[in-house]
């Protein structure tokens, strides 16, 4: 009887606890889908920007990608 | 005794025929008051870039035939976004080889062994205006970088300064094709400018094409293109 009351209490913990993960899994992905968002708007927008002004594609490219991963950087810190 | 002669012209020979000259260039960006105005991320960017463009270091050896142009800057205090930035405000994306009229020229944005395959410039107009650059008399040649974006078209200006005391049609940053080396260069704001000229260098390189991913012009603009989701 003991053996069965025990077996059903960690079943039930187990439960929890593997629930739990899964919504912080899903909160974690979440955040990331939002930075890579809003940092993409800044680096096409950059590089329209820069086409507009008359620079080239490769050298537009390597800037707007240059604020990409700054604005990743300035986001993962904000969002963590 | 003949024998001797021979031997010593044949190994002096070979001693001239290895020997290359290597050109050190600096840049300097200049500031353009209204460029970027609308986006203050991108004109502070841009604002660094002309502060940190007195760190960079290119170096151009020349060969008989061939030239290979590369970053030797030490950039450790920066940031991989201020050193990307930066490269791309001075309009370099990555070493640069010349074989006759042929250029190589790496992405370091693509990556993946990746060049692009190009003629080098021909469209010069030779003038007779001249200046001394360490100690070498240099003539002034313009052109014009015509960019292409929507209906929008820009030529900006290019003017080269090259001297025909040294006979090699190479310079810095892919710009090339002139009856004499390009000691200085300025495309829009950028100015590349030897700071440092060695003959008789002993420094070398080998142009392996073979080894490398060859894309041509289209192929190259798809990639970008692919590359910025468009």
């Amino acid at each position: 009887m003991k053996k069965v009351f025990f077996s059903a209490i960690a079943l039930v913990a187990f439960s929890f606890a593997r629930m739990a993960n899964e919504i912080e899994e899903k909160k974690v992905e979440v955040e990331k889908v939002e930075v890579q968002t809003d940092c993409r708007v800044e680096r096409l927008r950059a590089y329209s920007e820069m086409r507009i002004a008359g620079i080239g594609p490769a050298d537009a490219s390597g800037t707007s990608y240059g604020i990409y991963f700054a604005s990743l950087n300035t986001q993962t810190i904000v969002a963590f | 005794m003949k024998k001797i002669i021979c031997l010593l012209l044949f190994s002096l020979n070979l001693t001239f025929s290895q020997n290359s000259t290597t050109v050190y260039y600096k840049v300097k960006i200049e500031d353009e008051k209204d460029l970027f105005s609308t986006n203050a991320t991108l004109r502070s960017f841009f604002e660094k870039a002309i502060k940190n463009s007195t760190l960079l270091d290119f170096k151009l050896i020349c060969k008989e035939e061939s030239s290979r142009f590369y970053d030797t800057s030490n950039l450790l205090d920066l940031d991989f976004t201020h050193k990307q930035t930066l490269f791309s405000f001075s309009s370099y994306s990555g070493e640069i080889y010349q074989k006759g009229d042929t250029l190589y020229s790496y992405s370091n944005l693509l990556g993946n062994n990746i060049f692009l395959k190009k003629g080098i410039k021909s469209d010069w107009s030779l003038q007779n205006e001249t200046k001394e650059i360490n100690g070498f008399l240099c003539y002034k040649a313009s052109s014009i970088n015509k960019i292409v974006y929507g209906e929008k078209v820009f030529n900006h200006p290019v003017v080269a300064w090259y001297c025909p005391t040294l006979p090699y049609n190479f310079g810095p940053n892919g710009y090339s094709g002139l009856p004499g080396l390009i000691l200085e260069l300025q495309v829009r704001n950028v100015v590349y400018g030897a700071s440092k000229i060695e003959l008789n260098s002993t420094e070398t390189f080998k142009i392996e094409t073979n080894k490398m991913k060859i894309l041509n012009e289209k192929e190259f603009e798809e990639a970008l293109n692919k590359l910025n989701d468009f």
